[in-house]
């Protein structure tokens, strides 16, 4: 078996790209039907990259009484696509996960969205998270942010997208990382060891 | 009772023998910063433009495959999140894969296959109509 590799190309290529939650509408009212999408690639806040379907591990609503649902969705031109209809008050998390056929997840994203009354938002304990203490998805609002590694807090920059454009959140010793809320869409997001994360919210 | 019979013959007949050789082409896919494109979906191209291979990288972003003919071959991969390449790469000179171990089912496996199925048929069979004389009474 030592000239099983007779021969080798090598291709290397551009790092990885961002993926993220978004809505057609992400202040629903109670029982209206929305779509959910997951979002990817450059052109923020369109997307130009739908993800392949089959590295989807979960794609998933929890709603404000914790209970879980599974997304039906599909491909749609250049996202992914899911309906969901939120049929009680409250802070509801959507999630997914993006995993490899061996199981390795290596993308995890969040995002929040009420319907009516904002209720506690809840951290989903993964390997890599963003969480945010205190938020009232108002425009301009200074929040905290941690990022979690196995629950543990981690001092790495941040990066944030949203309308106004595109930059870094420091942690300074001491200090939580803070960020201000910018009306619409806003996306945070970190990496760490070839492994991702981001957590979108809309504010108002 | 002769179903049974052609059921083990059939399982017979498609028995499966293979081949382990050396001297495959490789090639090797990785992101810029090193990690490997694992799982990413690939096709290869014969120089006729017919797809010759298709499949995933193995974890570490590689594909093994050994070309059949003299040309231009092309490869596709795409890691299904936005990143891919499409290269042409010529073979000069395709060789004839270099064996280094056969084997196959050996005989008493299928032997014993055929048995197992043709008591497990007869046990349904029995099953079923003791079912139904049962249910009659």
């Amino acid at each position: 078996m030592k000239k099983f590799l007779l021969l080798v190309f090598s291709f290397g290529l551009l790092s990885s790209h961002n993926f993220w939650i978004d809505y057609s509408n992400p202040f629903p009212e109670k029982g209206e039907k929305i779509e959910i999408y997951i979002k990817g690639g450059h052109s923020f806040p369109e997307s130009e990259i739908a993800v392949k379907e089959r590295l989807i591990g979960k794609f998933s609503v929890i709603t404000p009484s914790g209970k879980k649902i599974r997304l039906d969705f599909s491909k749609k031109d250049k996202l992914i696509s899911a309906e969901f209809s939120p049929d009680e008050k409250g802070t509801y998390i959507v999630y997914f996960i993006l995993q490899k056929p061996d199981g390795e997840k290596f993308y995890f994203a969040k995002s929040y969205f009420y319907v009516k009354n904002k209720t506690e938002i809840k951290n989903l304990n993964h390997e890599l998270e963003i969480v945010i203490e205190n938020f009232n998805f108002k425009k301009d609002e200074k929040i905290n942010l941690k990022f979690l590694i196995n629950g543990k807090e981690t001092k790495k920059t941040l990066e944030y997208t949203n309308k106004k454009g595109h930059g870094f959140i420091k942690f300074r010793p001491g200090k939580p990382a803070v960020y201000k809320v910018q009306e619409g869409i806003n996306v945070i997001s970190c990496e760490k060891g070839g492994k991702s994360c981001t957590i979108t919210f809309y504010g108002r | 009772m002769h179903h049974y019979f052609l059921w083990t013959l059939i399982l017979i007949s498609h028995g499966v023998e293979y081949e382990f050789f050396e001297n495959a082409k490789g090639i090797r896919v990785y992101y810029e910063n090193g990690t490997p494109m694992s799982f990413a979906d690939y096709k290869i191209y014969s120089p006729d433009g017919k797809i010759f291979a298709e499949g995933m990288t193995d974890k570490k972003g590689r594909i093994l495959f050994l070309p059949d003919k003299k040309g231009e071959w092309k490869i596709e991969v795409d890691d299904g999140m936005g990143h891919g390449f499409i290269k042409t790469f010529s073979i000069e000179n395709p060789e004839e894969p270099v064996v280094t171990q056969k084997g196959n089912i050996p005989f008493y496996s299928k032997f014993i296959t055929g048995i197992s199925l043709i008591i497990g048929f007869t046990g349904i069979f029995f099953y079923i109509t003791a079912r139904k004389k049962y249910a009659h009474t």
